[in-house]
Parts: C-alpha cells; structure tokens; sequence
C-alpha cells in the first residue's frame, strides 16, 4: 500500500493542536487554586485555535491516502515501541468532531460553571480529556491506544466526580472507573496475544499483515519479519472478543452499561462532551480501528451485543423522570446502534452514526443544561428546594425558554429518525445494512434489524415524551408566581446550542434528505482487505426505499404515540413525586430500574468480591499467620524440651560421671588413707594378683 | 577514584555512623545533618556511577565478569585446607544493567528516609547510627559478586532493621519486629545452606594451584558457569545426585528461591510484613517498602536463576503461579484492610507478585518487566508510606473509616495522593503501568516462546489490576470524599496542608514517577543488554543441562 509522504506541516500543526489542550492542563494545575483568574477563558482559546486548526487539516487533507509518523520511544530487547500515529479520513473526521464539541462544551462552560468554586480544576480536566481523546484519535499503536484510553477513563473519573463533597457522585466516579477497568482487561489481553502473534502493536503493519495474509482453509498464514506464522481463525475471534471489551466498557454496552447513567453525577457539560459525544463513542471507533482483524463470528456476536443494548437502553429511558437519565439511557441506546452496524459489517455506516449522533446528543444535553441552569437560577431566586432535574416539575417551558425550546425540538427529531435531519440519514443506513446482512445468512440474525427497527419506535417515543413533559402543557415549578418565572440563559450557553442543532440537519451529509447514506462514509472507508473479508459472504441488497419507508413508518409511529400518550398533565406536589418513583406495573419497574443490572451485579459480582475479599483476608489472620504462630511456639516448645534435656540429661549424665568419678575417688583415695597396715595388705593383694596372672599364662 | 567508587558509596554511611556514635547524644541536630550529609554522598556517588554507567549500558559477550563495571577485587580470606584445595573469599563488587538502577533507586530512598526521620524525636543517636548501617549493607548487597560478601550483607541488614523496628516502632512493635527477624532468619538459614553446598562443589577455574589442588571460591560469576562444578560434587550438573527422590540441584534453588520470596515477599511467606509495616516508623516502612523488598527480586536474579538455570526452568510453572497468587491473593487482603498502612502492605505483596511472574515467563519482556516493576515500586511504595505516614504524624491515627472528606481539608496532599494512588494501580503515563505491561507481554508470550507459563495465568493476573483500581479508588473515596467529618473535633486543627520538608519528599518521586512512565527508555536501555544477557544465560546453560541429562537416562 502506497502511503503519502511525511508532510511535515501537517504534523506540525497536528501536534500544536494536539498539544494545546495539554496545555490547558498544565496551566490549569498551577493555577487550581487561584479563585480568580481568567483560565476559562483561556482555555476555551486555546481549544478554538485547536478547533480551527484541525478543521484546516480537514479541509487541506481531505481526502488524501493516509500518512503515518513514527518516533522510536522505547525498546525493550529487540523489540521497538515506537510512538506512532496516523492521520487517514477517520481520524481528520474525528479531530473535527473532538474539538468542535470540545470547544462548544468549553464556551458553553463558561457560563454555566461561572460561580463554581472549583472551575479551574474544572477546566484543567477538559483540558486533559481533550487532549487525551485526541490521543486515542491520532495513535496508530494499539499501546498508545490503550495509554490514552485509560486517560479519557481518568480525566472522565475526576469529572463525573467533581462536586466530590457529594457522596453520590463520589460513588458513581468509582463505579465508572471500576467497570471500565473490567473492560479494559479484555482490551490488554486482546493487545498482549497481538504482541505474543505478530511481536507488533502497530495498526498498521498489522494491517499490512492482514492484506498479505494467506487464507489456508483452515489457518491463516501472516508473514512475519520475513517468517511465515500460521494463526487459526479461532485465535482472531479471541482476540476481537477480548478488543471488543474495552469497547464495551467505554461505550456501555450490554452487560457493562451501569455505569453510563450514574456518570450523569457529573457536571451537564461534561455529560455532553464525554459521555454523549466523544469518549463513550471511541469504543467505536477503537473497533472501526482494529474492525479489519474481526472474524465472522466476533462480528456476529458485536452485532448481538449492540442489539441488546440498543433495545435495553431504549426501554429503560421511557420511564425515566430524570431528564439527563433520559439522556443517559439513550445514549446508551444509540451507541448499542453503532455497535450493531459494525457488527453486520457496517463499519462506515456505524462510524457516520458516531458522527451524527456526536452533534445532536451533545446538543441534546447541553439543551438539557440550559433548563437544568434555569430551574437552578430560578430556585436559587425564589429560595426553594427541588430536583432541578425532575421533568414531573418542568413542563410548559417552550413559554419561557423559546431558544432552548425550538433547538431541542430540532435535535429531538434528529434523533428520532425524522427526514430533513442527520439521524434519519445514519440511522436509515444502519438499517439498510442490518437488513442485508440477515437477509445473506438468514435465521437468528434476522432479530437483530428487528431489534434495531424496534429500538428507532422506541426513541422517537421516549423522545417524543421528554419533549411533551418538559416543553408542553402547564409549568409545574414549584413556587412559581405570576411575574416570577424561568427565564432564558445567555448567548453563551444558546449558542453553542444552535451551532448544534444546525449541524443536525441533512444538508451536511447528503444535499437528498431522503437519500442513501453519506461522502463521509467514503471518507472513512478504507478499502483495505478485512479477516471477515477472506470468507466468502453472500452479499443480498435489499433495496434501500423500502426499508426507508419502514424506518420512517417506525419513528413517525413513535413519535405519534408519545404526543398521544403524555399530552395529559398530571400535576403532582413535591410530596407525591417523593413517595412514587415510578408507576407500579412490572414493565414500567423493570424499564425504571434498567432491568436491575445493578441489583444484579450487586447480588452476584460484587457479592462475591465482598466474600472473596473476607475469605482472603480470614485465610491470612486465621490460618497463615497462625500457622507462622505455631512455628514459633513450636521452636519455643522445642527450645524448652532441649532445655530440660540439656538440664536433666545431659547435665545428669555430666553429674553422672561426676558421681562415678567421686566413687572411684573415694575408693582410691582409700588406698591412701595413711594406714600402713592398709598399704602393707593392698600391696600383697596386688602382688598375689600379679604372680596368680603370670602363673596362669 | 572512580576505580573505588562502589567502596565510597557502600562505605560512606559506616563512616558517618561512626562519627555519630563519637557524638554526645544532645547533639541530635548535629547527628541529623551529618547523617543526612553522609546519605547525600551516597547518592552523589551513585549518580555519578549512574551517569557513567549510561555511557555504554550494553555489555557484550557472555554472562562473566567482563560483562560488569567498576569491578573491584581483592583478596579478603584465603586458607589453606590441605587437600581440600584452598578456601577463597574476595571482595569483588560490580555493577551489572541489572543492580545500577536498583542501586540509585535504592540511594534516593534512603536520602527521602532521612528526611523523613527528621520526626524521630527519640534516642536520636542510636536512631541515625541504625540507619547509617542499614544504608551500607543495602547499597553491599546490590554491588557484592562474591556470595559469600553478598550474605554478609544481606544478614547484616537484619540487625538495624530489628532495632529499628524494635525501639522506635508502634505498640506492638515487640512482636513485629521478632516476627519479621524470624521470618528472614529462616530464609538466611535456606540460603546458608544453598551457599555451603555451592562452595563445596565449585572451583575457580583461572586459579589452580601448582600441586593440582583446586581453589574454591565464592564468586558468583564462576557459580553461574556449570563448567566450574567440580566433577562429582554434590551440585554437580553433569550427574544430578538425587536426596529423597529430588535432585539436590533442585532443592538448593528451593533453598535459595524460599530464602528469597520471604524477603519479596510472596504468598504464604508474607505475614511479617503487614506487622512490620504496621509497627514501623514512617522512614522505615518506606526503606523496607522502598528497597528491602527488592532485594528479594534481585536475589533471584543475580544468583538462583543464573546458577541453577535447569531447576529455575523446571520449576517455573510453580513460580508463575506464587506469583499469580500472591497478585490475587495481595489484593483481596488489601480490600479487606481498615488501617491504611496494611492497605499499602498488601498493596506491595500484590504488586510484587508481578515481579514472580516476570521472572517466571523467561522472556526479554518478563525480566525487564519484572526489574522495571522493581524500581517503578521503589519510588511508588515509598511514597505511599509517606502519605500514611502524613496523616500518622498529624492524628497518630491510621484507621481509614476515623476520615472522611480530607479533600476539602488538604486539597494538596489529596493531589499527592490521588497522583500516586493512580500510579500504583498502573495508570499509563506513570511508572507503575509499564512495568506490569511489560510483565504481561511477557507471561501471554511465553506459551509461545518457551513454554514457561501458561495464558491463563496471565489472564488471571490481569484480574490484580481491577483488584488494585477497586482498593485505591474504595480509600480515595471513603477517606477523602464525601462530607469533611473526622473521629475527633480537634484533628480538625491538626490536619494541616503539606509542610515543606514533605513536598521535599514527594516532589522527586512525582518526577521520576512521571519521567519513567513517559520515557521508560531512560531505564530500559539501561538493563536492556544485561537483561538479555541474564536470559540467554539461563536459557542456554538450562537447556544444556536438560539435554544432557536427558541423554545419559535414555
């Protein structure tokens, strides 16, 4: 494969704006705990000159063959890691979308952090997240990958923790790093069998790997360093699950999805920025990285898992009262739709929904910021006390917030998969491809266009109940006077919110509003060879205005039924809200409590860590360390035991021999008793033995 | 000079003791500069050696003397023992990629121990003097090449710790400090005999006497060579004689292993240390933590696996799988801890398991993961009994469940911590990641390469760093989130920001932390080619030995 030379202005400009944002850290740690100071401002320059820079790299490079540029890092033995990175059509695609939310986020943040105490820390850690995030961006080395994976994963634990005073948001912090650790396990094992096959991390000389690779039946044959290495099909589909995993954490999905709605502890910007728009999303884009190494059957399984949590995500944000759970919950849901296109093959069209949902799900929380902001103001005015976040206390807000009114409006139907938006156009493309798939192979596949048709009803209807509670019908705020009332928030925060909502519409991504698809699907394309390519797969087209009209019949019917359904004002007082969570009913309980995963995970795995945790630490005081005890008390025993022998037997026997010797002693000292006669007849006696002895002999 | 730089470096310290034992016992400010003069030249001796060293890290040719720097050698005991041949002992230090950046590693510590025993309010004089001692016989065993000087050493280090522990330790520090001689006595007493035998059954092959009498010696150079088994000795490679069904090769590395991973520690010979951290003094934890630890690790390395390479490759699998437990098994204790010290304690049994599995996997990859993770844990359990031990000097009070909400309190040292807590459960870009990267490349490679460990063990291995993130993220949020409310009003006062002398603790940790998780190069080019001179070594004299055995049963 023919790669551009190294252009060294591009890299250049790469690295300032990849570097900026770091910048934006660093001041910001010094200057933490500086009250005053414009680092706000500061930083949200430097994040524009980014923006700027990258839309630049975009406009310049579009469409040019990738480049890579490697530095030599570190090596250990033989083996160079080298810190490389690679700049292709999906990362110019995703430096645009970073930057540009990150710096919609970063203005927007200027008014709606403007009284917190700790806004400095605040916008060291969208520093370090941006710049991280362009990391996972830019690296071409499944290391470095990893490296600024786990930094997104931090600088998004420090934020979902920021008002750490408050407990929760403490606990959901821990939650949500502890649950992407498990994920990421699968992400360092995937890397590790990489290294232990190939001896490289680099994506691209693993694709290069990949486009030589012989394909014997039944093993692959790789060219290694001049080596050949023969690898079995089985041993890839274990490598793509462990990937996988750190995508399923980092994106939420099923099973690892918990985290996601507790992250909502965090400040509502932060929500837009790293857990709507970018950072749940680099789960996709990890695999849309490493997708040419996924065998059938990984993929099968990717497209089940994005299935699931499409439609799980989709049914437990219908009974939310918590407009950003809502949120959350669709989020949820739309990224299980990304991971469904990728799993039937669609890795563009799973990487334009990563776009299209990047602008209107930023859009949507931060709209949901705005009222959140005015509900604060306005309790904050009137000295009450309520739940800034309960839709059950909002409604009739289009009166008072018509700016905020008509962007959400306009990003509701974007996501509800309405034409003349960009949903409609990345969701219909997700669709079309989900229904070719199955239609090639047949049988259970055939559930998961099902499941994903299900799941666009399901959004257009929770969507279409979000915005008749929040914006229809009567205002329930309490303390709500006849001149009192919420009030819209300033340009700062609007907007960042009509940028977004403009970039929602069709017209960015295809001049048709009904038409197939996107150029940025040929802009991300890589037409390099696949592992699930080698196989041979029945491709089966269904046409595409078919399947058009049907998406388009799901959403409408949606959208209808929340209008019909939730046109009614229930007007409840705070008392009542407190007593009932939810409406009683088993669907309505399993869709409030996200079908108790967490009640799940809290009986079965955190059970048994809490037991292994006792059972560990029970071995340690009550069989190891008395075990050690009794060594010692038995040396002590033993030292006693000597003790007596040394004193009683071998102190006896010395006594002993003392005794006999004093025997014999007295014995010979009575030879020499001074009596003569004693003398005269010993002497005799002896002579008498002698003479007897000679005599005998 | 530079000819007796390892002498300057190990001896310095014993110099400096005895001018603090000449001193009157009122002079306690006078003993501590002195004290910390003396550590101070350690570690200038030790830079240079460091900045000289990284002139040309990589040693050529075979595993032998040549391979090492700064050799020093003189004769210290030679006896004549008729036809015994001759008993010789020498003075031989030498540095090697492998002891050099345990070696500054292991200065550095000691200086941030002195500062930090600048609280020791006690018996000042017999305090510093330990300490001095303890500062040479650490810095000896990592430069002595004859095993015979080496054991000297690593005994003598015994003896300062005990009293350390035993006159300026906790309330209980009786029984840790006995538990803790025990334990290491016992493995002194393995390794003991391992010697013995070792010395009965290796000549020197450069000196032979006239009459054709053999000389016998201690070097370890010549130990890690089997040619210089004398034939028909009872550690002869080229006959294994067998005790009980188990070759007396075998036992001897058992001897030497055990006596080993008492001091590393690993699971089930780690109890001492929980106590032992527990009862010490804040700058004793953190020399025992910070090098006492490694000394285990680098035991292994400069004698069992290079002078019983069969046995090591024989018994990797078991080695593999201490290491595996004692990574789980650390962790779970680690959770179920309420005193933040033996959190940490556990931490480090956790952590050093790493090292075991390294050693275990035999490849490029493991060893240099296994030495990296050594010294990355140096400078990371170091700092992290400061911590305990900035909490300690302020409410004398460790108990983890006694805090809550210090963030709002001590913002600056809530940094510190979540910087070093973070490192420790190997967040990339600080030290404590790329040692257990390494570590696990390695283990999943060696299916692979050499057989020597199995993939699931790594992928149980993998398991300690979710077990790490849950403890360090479980303390950070219950200690230092939520609402500030401490067990007593008046702590409330005492819980003041970091003073001075402790940002001088903790800011050359924070760099090196960071410097070595960025650019791990730094230490790696300087143990890569001894590193893979030391693993050629094994594999190759291993595999001889295997095959020629081998031969001779079939």
């Amino acid at each position: 494969m023919e790669q551009q030379p190294t252009n060294i202005w591009i890299w250049s400009a790469i690295a300032v704006l990849w570097l900026l944002p770091l910048l934006s850290f660093v001041i910001g740690l010094v200057l933490w705990r500086k009250r005053k100071s414009g680092l706000g401002k500061f930083s949200t320059s430097l994040l524009a000159v980014s923006t700027l820079l990258s839309w630049l790299i975009f406009g310049i490079n579009f469409g040019v063959p990738e480049s890579l540029l490697s530095l030599s890092w570190w090596k250990v033995g033989t083996t160079e890691f080298s810190f490389s990175l690679a700049l292709s059509g999906i990362t110019q695609l995703l430096l645009v979308i970073v930057n540009t939310v990150s710096l919609l986020v970063h203005v927007y943040s200027l008014e709606y952090m403007k009284d917190d105490p700790g806004k400095n820390r605040y916008f060291a850690c969208l520093g370090l997240f941006t710049f991280s995030m362009l990391g996972i961006v830019l690296s071409d080395s499944l290391l470095l990958i990893f490296c600024f994976w786990e930094l997104v994963g931090t600088s998004s634990y420090f934020l979902i923790g920021f008002w750490y005073k408050k407990e929760s948001a403490a606990l959901a912090s821990f939650k949500a790093f502890l649950v992407n650790r498990v994920g990421d396990l699968g992400f360092l094992i995937g890397i590790c069998l990489i290294y232990a096959i190939f001896r490289t991390l680099s994506i691209s000389e693993l694709q290069t790997m990949v486009d030589a690779v012989q394909w014997k039946g039944e093993v692959f044959n790789f060219e290694r360093n001049g080596e050949l290495i023969t690898s079995s099909p089985f041993m890839f589909t274990v490598i793509s699950i462990c990937l996988l995993g750190g995508a399923v954490g980092k994106s939420a999905q099923f099973p690892l999805q918990v985290w996601l709605p507790d992250a909502m502890e965090g400040p509502t910007p932060v929500s837009a920025l790293i857990h709507a728009a970018t950072m749940v999303a680099a789960g996709i884009y990890f695999v849309a990285r490493v997708f040419f190494l996924f065998t059938p059957p990984a993929l099968f399984i990717v497209a089940f898992i994005g299935a699931i949590t499409a439609v799980m995500g989709a049914v437990a944000a219908i009974s939310q009262y918590d407009i950003k759970k809502v949120l959350a919950f669709s989020t949820i849901s739309q990224l299980g739709f990304m991971v469904l296109a990728l799993g039937v093959g669609g890795r563009e069209e799973g990487l334009f929904h990563l776009a299209t949902h990047a602008a209107f799900k930023a859009g949507l929380f931060l709209a949901a910021g705005s009222i959140i902001h005015a509900m604060h103001r306005f309790a904050h005015e009137t000295h009450a006390h309520f739940d800034a976040q309960d839709m059950r206390l909002m409604g009739g807000i289009k009166k008072y917030m018509p700016t905020t009114f008509l962007v959400f409006l306009l990003l509701a139907l974007a996501i509800s998969g309405i034409p003349m938006f960009s949903g409609f156009l990345s969701k219909d493309a997700i669709i079309t491809k989900a229904f070719s798939w199955a239609s090639a192979e047949g049988g259970v596949r055939w559930l998961v266009p099902i499941l994903a048709l299900f799941s666009a009803f399901l959004t257009a209807f929770y969507m279409s109940r979000l915005v008749m509670l929040v914006f229809f019908g009567s205002n329930k705020t309490p303390g709500l006077g006849e001149k009192s009332g919420l009030t819209e928030n300033g340009k700062l925060i609007t907007i960042p919110l009509m940028v977004l909502a403009g970039g929602s519409l069709w017209i960015w991504f295809n001049w048709n509003p009904f038409g197939q698809g996107s150029w940025l699907m040929d802009l991300v394309a890589t037409g390099r060879s696949t592992i699930s390519g080698l196989y041979l797969e029945t491709t089966n087209e269904i046409p595409h205005k078919t399947i058009a009209i049907i998406s388009i019949l799901a959403s409408l019917t949606g959208v209808g039924l929340g209008y019909v359904m939730y046109d009614e004002d229930e007007h409840q007082t705070i008392a009542e809200l407190e007593e009932t969570t939810t409406k009683p009913g088993f669907w309505s309980e399993l869709s409030f409590n996200n079908w108790y995963l967490n009640e799940l995970y809290d009986q079965t795995v955190v059970y048994s860590f809490n037991q292994l945790t006792k059972a560990s630490s029970w071995a340690d005081r009550r069989v190891i360390d008395p075990l050690i005890n009794l060594t010692g008390v038995l040396m002590v025993v033993a030292s006693v035991v000597v003790g007596w022998f040394d004193k009683k037997v071998v102190d006896g026997l010395v006594l002993l021999t003392v005794r006999i010797t004093e025997f014999f002693g007295n014995i010979a000292r009575s030879f020499q008793g001074g009596a003569v006669q004693k003398y005269i007849a010993w002497s005799l006696f002896f002579t008498l033995l002698v003479v007897t002895w000679i005599l005998i002999k | 000079m530079m000819n007796y730089l390892l002498s300057l470096i190990i001896w310095t310290p014993v110099a400096g003791a005895l001018i603090v034992l000449l001193m009157k016992d009122r002079q306690a400010t006078a003993i501590r500069w002195i004290s910390l003069g003396a550590v101070l030249l350690q570690l200038a001796g030790s830079s240079i050696l460091l900045f000289q060293f990284y002139q040309s890290p990589e040693s050529s040719g075979s595993y032998s003397i040549e391979s090492f720097q700064f050799v020093e050698k003189a004769d210290w005991i030679t006896m004549d023992l008729g036809s015994w041949g001759v008993l010789s002992i020498d003075y031989l230090l030498g540095v090697d990629g492998l002891s050099v950046p345990l070696l500054w590693m292991s200065t550095l510590i000691l200086v941030i121990g002195m500062i930090s025993s600048w609280s020791i309010t006690k018996q000042e004089k017999g305090y510093f003097a330990l300490y001095l001692l303890l500062s040479s016989s650490i810095i000896g065993c990592f430069v002595a090449l004859d095993f015979f000087l080496f054991y000297i050493f690593f005994e003598f280090m015994l003896l300062p710790m005990y009293f350390l522990i035993g006159i300026w330790g906790g309330i209980r520090r009786e029984y840790a400090s006995i538990k803790f001689f025990l334990y290491t006595l016992v493995g002194s007493v393995l390794i003991l005999v391992a010697m013995i035998g070792l010395y009965i059954s290796v000549s020197d092959p450069t000196e032979i006497l006239a009459d054709g009498r053999l000389v016998r010696t201690f070097n370890l150079l010549h130990m890690s060579d089997p040619a210089n088994f004398i034939a028909g000795s009872i550690l002869d490679p080229s006959y294994l004689k067998e005790w009980g069904g188990v070759s007396i090769r075998s036992l001897a590395f058992l001897f030497l292993f055990v006596g080993f991973i008492i001091k590393l520690p690993a699971v089930p010979f780690h109890t001492w240390l929980p106590d032992a951290h527990v009862e010490a003094p804040t700058p004793v934890s953190v020399v025992l933590a910070g090098i006492l630890l490694k000394i285990g690790g680098y035991g292994l390395l400069r004698t069992a696996y290079p002078i019983f390479p069969e046995a090591a490759l024989d018994y990797s699998w078991w080695v593999g799988f201490l290491g595996v437990i004692a990574i789980i098994y650390g962790g779970f204790n680690a959770m179920a801890q309420s005193d933040l010290k033996k959190l940490i304690a556990y931490s480090s049994v956790s952590h050093m398991g790493f090292v075991l599995l390294g050693i275990a996997a035999g490849t490029t990859e493991g060893y240099a993961g296994a030495v990296f993770q050594m010294v990355s844990h140096g400078f990371i359990s170091a700092a992290l009994f400061l911590i305990a031990g900035v909490l300690y000097d302020r409410t004398h009070d460790r108990m983890i469940e006694n805090y809550s909400g210090l963030a709002e309190k001590m913002p600056y040292f809530t940094a510190v911590t979540v910087f070093f807590f973070f490192a420790s459960l190997g967040l990339p870009g600080l030290s404590g990641f790329i040692g257990e990267l390494l570590v696990f490349l390695g283990a999943f490679q060696s299916s692979s390469i050499n057989g020597q460990v199995p993939q699931w063990m790594a992928v149980l291995a993998t398991f300690g760093l979710v077990l790490s993130a849950a403890y360090y993220l479980w303390t950070l949020q219950r200690m230092f989130y939520g609402r500030l409310a401490l067990r007593e009003v008046a702590w409330k006062d005492m819980l003041t920001e970091l003073t001075n002398r402790e940002w001088l603790m903790f800011i050359p940790l924070i760099f090196i932390v960071l410097l070595l998780g960025i650019f791990p190069h730094f230490l790696l080019d300087l143990m890569n080619g001894s590193i893979n001179q030391l693993k050629e070594l094994v594999f190759e004299n291993g595999n001889t030995i295997i095959q020629s055995l081998n031969s001779e049963g079939s």
